[in-house]
């Protein structure tokens, strides 16, 4: 028998057993081998700087550390940064001939002076079993029925609904888990997301707050828009202004900024768009904040129909602080330096590779703490295609100083 | 989009079942297909032909868990495509060192061409992965299904490489000897 035979045949393995394994992947364990080492080299820092704090500011609390001044001599929490947030395997690289082509509507550009951005705490939290808790039902029904308003639904007469699984399929799960020897954790069932139907649309909010409004039948819009996959941005013009009048209300913004984004081609070397609003209305914090956190996005099939509407409206009552920025200047020393996040499978190749930067914030539902990053867009060299197309991959360094990170991401080749 | 809705447009032939697999698990299969092939544009290719199969078998299948239905597709042509490659190209691949290592579970002595009941011994190696702990066995099923690195497959755990690598030989041996004493020639 040959090795390739074993290999084989391991793709026969029953469904359990492997998702049992992937389970694993998505959310490993925190490494034991280092962290009593690590621990005892933080502890020995804490001590050291809590002892210079003392002497300087007198009204550090005998407790000691957990927050740093401000410039200002507020207090301000120290964050730490969640250190696998990514939904999916794989990494976050864009296709494209030139950086140009990569496009969107961020309200920031690197003449900007800012010296505090907003951080947020995110109120979701999830357990090993990618279980969310924290969800406000509260708000979320709120949200349901002023969509559901805003499409002229009803709401009086509307009948909302929750996803937990019926009788006969949380049998099939509990049998699934007692095959691989595992119990029912506490709460397995509970609901995550409210869900209406009428007319032919679906209402599907969860407890990020997102709201995913369906057509069925999706929309024909009429004759003379292009709205598929592979409209073009100039085609995609046209059919946001049709679509910002037909849907005005759902929409729901007094300045609408048109945020068409993307511009990064496929692996058929076809270049997509995304078409999206956000609220213009206000100073540029909000717009940063709109623009990162309350867009809603229209979506189409490849048969020219609008069949799907996401509405973003994630939880930021809990604000954390304004915490004192640093320049895109300042970012790129560090991003050299090794202290990024990123899911590239590789290290940044150099200076000269560094194509593109914007500030965004990461909204991932896991991010512990909403806070800001510059987007660094860094040319592979080694991943540019024989047809001329270069991938660009992103890595993010935390926009806010370092004093408030209590662990400032260092590189060590895993993809976060 | 959920699974049941996804396989749900396979059934119903709407093309965006494909879009939604694409969007939901390319990222899973590129990982499984770079295990293998080692190579992104290869990787791309082989995530693509998933999807074509995966459309071309549903209907008349409807997988209860599609993540793995579609991993074990990639799984299958990435290792097809591997061994239609040249000599020069197959180095660097974890498949590569994973069959390297699950030469401790056969005699090397016949190597010639053997008719093996692949569903036999899938069904025996599965017994034996059943008698294992569970951290025994999901890092064997890491490395030698999914070809993760032994770096990766020991964050599973937040194990040391040396503990996995030892656990894994432990495991090959235990596996040879259990498919002799099911009768398998090795």
């Amino acid at each position: 028998m040959k090795q390739e035979c074993i290999s084989d045949a391991l793709n026969m393995l029953p469904d359990d057993m492997i998702e049992e394994t992937g389970k694993l992947r998505e959310h490993p364990a925190k490494s034991k081998h280092n962290s009593w080492k690590w621990m005892a080299v933080a502890a020995c820092l804490i001590a050291a700087v809590y002892a210079g704090i003392r002497f300087l500011l007198p009204w550090v609390p005998a407790g000691g550390g957990g927050w740093s001044p401000d410039n200002n001599g507020q207090k301000l929490p120290i964050l730490t940064i969640a250190e696998d947030t990514s939904d999916a395997m794989g990494f976050e690289g864009y296709l494209a001939y030139d950086i140009s082509e990569l496009v969107n509507e961020n309200p920031w550009n690197e003449t900007m002076k800012l010296t505090t951005l907003p951080v947020y705490q995110n109120r979701l939290t999830y357990d090993e079993y990618y279980r969310v808790s924290g969800g406000d039902f509260e708000a979320m029904e709120a949200l349901l029925l002023d969509i559901a308003g805003r499409l002229g639904m009803n709401t009086d007469e509307l009948e909302i609904k929750d996803d937990t699984p019926d009788e006969e399929q949380q049998s099939a799960i509990i049998e699934k888990l007692e095959m691989v020897g595992d119990d029912v954790p506490e709460g397995y069932f509970a609901p995550t997301k409210l869900i209406a139907e009428s007319n032919g649309i679906q209402i599907e909010v969860d407890t990020a707050l997102t709201a995913a409004i369906t057509f069925e039948p999706a929309v024909t819009l009429p004759g003379e828009y292009n709205y598929t996959y592979e409209s073009t941005y100039e085609e995609l013009e046209v059919v946001a202004e049709y679509l910002k009048e037909q849907y005005g209300a759902l929409i729901g913004m007094e300045e609408p900024i048109l945020d068409i984004h993307g511009g990064d081609y496929n692996i058929y070397n076809q270049q997509g768009y995304e078409l999206a609003f956000y609220e213009g209305d206000g100073d540029i914090t909000s717009r940063m904040l709109n623009y990162n956190f309350n867009q809603t996005i229209f979506y189409c099939d490849d048969n020219g129909k609008l069949f799907l509407v996401r509405v973003f409206h994630p939880d930021l009552s809990d604000k954390t602080g304004d915490y004192p920025a640093i320049s895109p200047e300042e970012a790129e020393t560090l991003l050299l330096n090794g202290n990024y996040i990123t899911t590239v499978p590789e290290e940044v190749p150099g200076q000269d590779y560094i194509a593109g930067v914007e500030l965004v914030y990461r909204t991932g539902s896991r991010e512990e703490y909403y806070m800001p990053y510059y987007r660094f867009y860094v040319e592979l060299p080694g991943m540019e295609r024989d047809n001329g197309l270069k991938t660009y991959g992103a890595y993010y360094v935390p926009a806010i100083d370092g004093e408030y990170i209590s662990n400032m991401p260092v590189w060590d080749g895993s993809m976060n | 989009m959920q699974d049941e809705r996804i396989v749900e447009l396979y059934w119903q032939r709407d093309e965006a079942a494909i879009r939604e697999t694409e969007q939901k698990y390319g990222p899973y299969l590129s990982k499984i297909a770079y295990n293998i092939l080692a190579d992104w544009e290869d990787c791309k290719e082989c995530v693509n032909d998933t999807c074509l199969k995966a459309w071309n078998s549903i209907p008349p299948h409807k997988p209860q868990v599609l993540r793995t239905y579609l991993g074990k597709l990639t799984r299958e042509r990435s290792i097809d495509m591997f061994k239609c490659r040249n000599r020069a190209k197959r180095q660097g691949s974890e498949y590569t060192a994973s069959l390297s290592e699950l030469e401790e579970c056969v005699s090397g002595g016949d190597k010639t061409e053997q008719s093996v009941d692949m569903h036999l011994l899938a069904e025996a190696i599965n017994d034996f992965l059943h008698t294992l702990s569970p951290e025994a066995r999901n890092t064997f099923v890491g490395r030698y299904y999914f070809m993760d690195s032994i770096k990766e497959v020991a964050a599973y755990y937040g194990m040391s490489e040396s503990k996995v690598k030892s656990m894994l030989h432990r495991t090959r041996l235990g596996l040879k000897a259990y498919l002799e004493q099911e009768g398998f020639n090795l």
